[in-house]
């Protein structure tokens, strides 16, 4: 049977309008890297596509990488409305020399870059990132010697726990009354659960920030 | 919830504390001068750990007195600026089937006052909570627009802002044909307190000319100043007398017994029931404020305690000096609210951790009530539960 350049994982999910407007690449196109998918232009900018190429080896997922920055510049060019409507599902198309084509749509480079990072991990085993959750900021209440007291707020609602000293070490925060910190839980695929914190990233306001700032305020007060 | 309407007395005073480790939101429920069976409400500061207004404690408790009238609050008090204080304020206006009459508030710039929590907020590393606070009393102001822009003052009070230090200020009165059935003043904060709070307010700020044009430096920021704004009430239901604190802290029980007006006017601080101050700490016992209380009786005194990592309010020495002064200790509760587990957390860890802190998923509300009658009489003190 003579190879057939497409097999397609996950079918893209999208109008049928869409679906008719989209074509694989030929191999000739598909031979010089990547680039625009030719529908793209034709949309006028609705959608993002990015055909990357991709070869099963190690040191060639770092150009994917390197090109899914090429394509975030292009994301920052059309703007965060550019990207409206149903967000397909990725496409990976394999090409019987070994080369994988991968077509997503994502609303921002970062995310493209999870789902590729997730693709190519679940192709060749790779071990998968751990998974950040119950992210929220905290603050150190009271310092004992192996535990610290700290204030969770997740945004809503306010939790005192107490947390051990060491993952205050490990994570660079300041042990001191009133500090503030990110806390997360990254949990891995075997089910074990690490809590990290990070320092808070810190904001000064600037002039320009405080124009915005008292506009607001006056706006609230209404002339008060 | 509490007590069933049957043990409501149509003539007693019940004052309802809610307190669970950290805030405190206290109800008033006056009896009504024409009406058996109705009475008049008031709320004095609101705490809720929830920005979500159907877990707030104290619209669920006015809610399930509603046929009692509850849902009619004839004023409602915010002493100071401070999270436990203030958190969830703002659900008493936004809910539609509550009603507020009155609002009284402590006296600050608002102006200033936004652009510090603004600023506190803009610097996440040193205040993680400021966030929250600037945007409740943000929403404080907006859903009570209405009640500034009214045409009556007395809708919107901000208590005691004035130029000159005046003690007792009437604030607010109940009455019952020719007699005067409920008073309500305010003690503190006095103009010296006032400016005190002002001046280390703009000691935040830079050194431009204009004050709206100074950038916030947090780290000069104390967060305990606002307790300089505390407004203290004293209720007077006929011959009854109840002080609440709020988080009043020495220096304004100083300046309420230095006075000069006081004798004049014929106010002493004795009191049947105290809310104490500044959840019992340290720096909220002056002897001297404190022998005036119990100067006619020793007064009933209720706590509502301040859990909070260093913070462990009262401490067993002021504990043992408010037993001294008292006739009977209350503590509304020990338990912090706020560590309730009212969301699943995603890792165990912290739910293993969370469910340390506290014993149960779903924690309820405790409180105290104190019921008075109008001869000076405090007839009972009950546990209060709001589930």
């Amino acid at each position: 049977m003579p190879p057939t350049l497409v097999d397609m994982v996950q079918r893209v999910k999208t109008s049928r309008r869409k679906r008719a407007r989209f074509r694989y690449p030929s191999p000739e196109e598909a031979s010089v890297g990547y680039r625009d998918l030719p529908h793209h232009e034709a949309s006028g900018g609705g959608s993002i596509e990015a055909l990357l190429r991709y070869e099963p080896l190690v040191l060639k997922w770092w150009k994917l990488l390197e090109r899914s920055e090429v394509q975030a510049e292009r994301v920052d060019e059309l703007g965060p409305n550019s990207f409206r409507g149903v967000h397909p599902g990725p496409t990976v198309l394999e090409h019987p020399d070994g080369s994988i084509f991968i077509s997503l749509r994502a609303p921002s480079a970062e995310a493209a870059t999870r789902v590729l990072e997730a693709l190519v991990r679940e192709r060749f085993e790779l071990p998968r990132p751990p998974e950040r959750i119950d992210e929220m900021n905290g603050v150190i209440r009271e310092i004992a010697e192996s535990e610290v007291s700290v204030s969770l707020f997740d945004g809503e609602e306010e939790f005192c726990v107490e947390l051990p000293r060491k993952i205050f070490e490990d994570g660079h925060v300041p042990l001191r009354e009133d500090e503030g910190f990110q806390f997360f839980v990254d949990r891995y695929s075997d089910g074990l659960e690490k809590a990290v914190v990070r320092p808070l990233p810190r904001r000064e306001l600037s002039a320009e920030d405080w124009e915005t700032i008292d506009k607001e305020i006056g706006e609230l007060l209404d002339g008060e | 919830m509490g007590n069933e309407r049957g043990a409501e007395s149509s003539s007693l005073l019940s004052l309802h504390v809610v307190g669970a480790g950290i805030g405190e939101s206290i109800i008033l429920q006056i009896p009504h001068e024409s009406r058996p069976g109705r009475f008049h409400w008031g709320v004095v500061d609101c705490y809720s750990a929830s920005k979500d207004p159907w877990k707030n404690p104290t619209l669920r408790f006015l809610r399930s007195k509603k046929d009692l009238g509850a849902c009619r609050l004839d004023f409602a008090c915010v002493t100071h600026p401070h999270d436990d204080h203030l958190f969830g304020f703002w659900h008493l206006f936004a809910s539609d089937d509550v009603v507020v009459e009155k609002f009284w508030r402590f006296p600050a710039d608002d102006w200033t006052l936004l652009r510090a929590f603004r600023g506190l907020s803009g610097d996440f590393a040193l205040h993680a909570e400021y966030p929250r606070l600037e945007r409740e009393l943000s929403n404080l102001l907006k859903y009570t627009k209405k009640h500034r822009k009214s045409d009556d003052p007395s809708r919107y009070r901000r208590c005691l802002d004035y130029n000159k230090a005046v003690y007792r200020r009437l604030i607010h009165t109940i009455d019952s044909g020719n007699d005067v059935l409920l008073e309500i003043s305010s003690l503190a904060p006095s103009s010296k307190q006032l400016d005190n709070h002002a001046d280390r307010l703009a000691a935040c700020l830079g050194d431009e000319e204009s004050p709206r044009k100074r950038l916030f430096d947090p780290t000069r920021y104390d967060r305990e100043i606002h307790n300089l704004l505390s407004v203290v009430l004293l209720v007077r239901f006929g011959d009854t007398h109840i002080i609440l604190g709020a988080d009043a802290e020495c220096d304004s029980w100083i300046d309420i017994l230095g006075n000069s007006d006081r004798e004049e006017d014929g106010v002493h601080l004795s009191c049947d029931v105290i809310k104490v101050s500044h959840h019992g700490s340290v720096d909220a016992f002056h002897q001297p404020a404190w022998e005036e209380h119990a100067a006619r009786r020793p007064p009933v005194v209720i706590i509502t305690p301040y859990q909070r990592g260093s913070s462990r309010l009262p401490d067993s020495v002021m504990r043992e000096r408010f037993a001294g002064c008292a006739s009977e200790v209350h503590v509304t509760s020990e338990l912090a609210e706020i560590g309730r587990v009212r969301k699943a957390f995603k890792s165990n860890f912290l739910r293993r951790k969370i469910l340390r802190h506290v014993a149960g998923s779903s924690l309820p509300v405790h409180g105290k009530t104190v019921r008075v009658d109008h001869m000076g009489h405090v007839l009972r003190v009950d546990d209060l539960t709001i589930e």
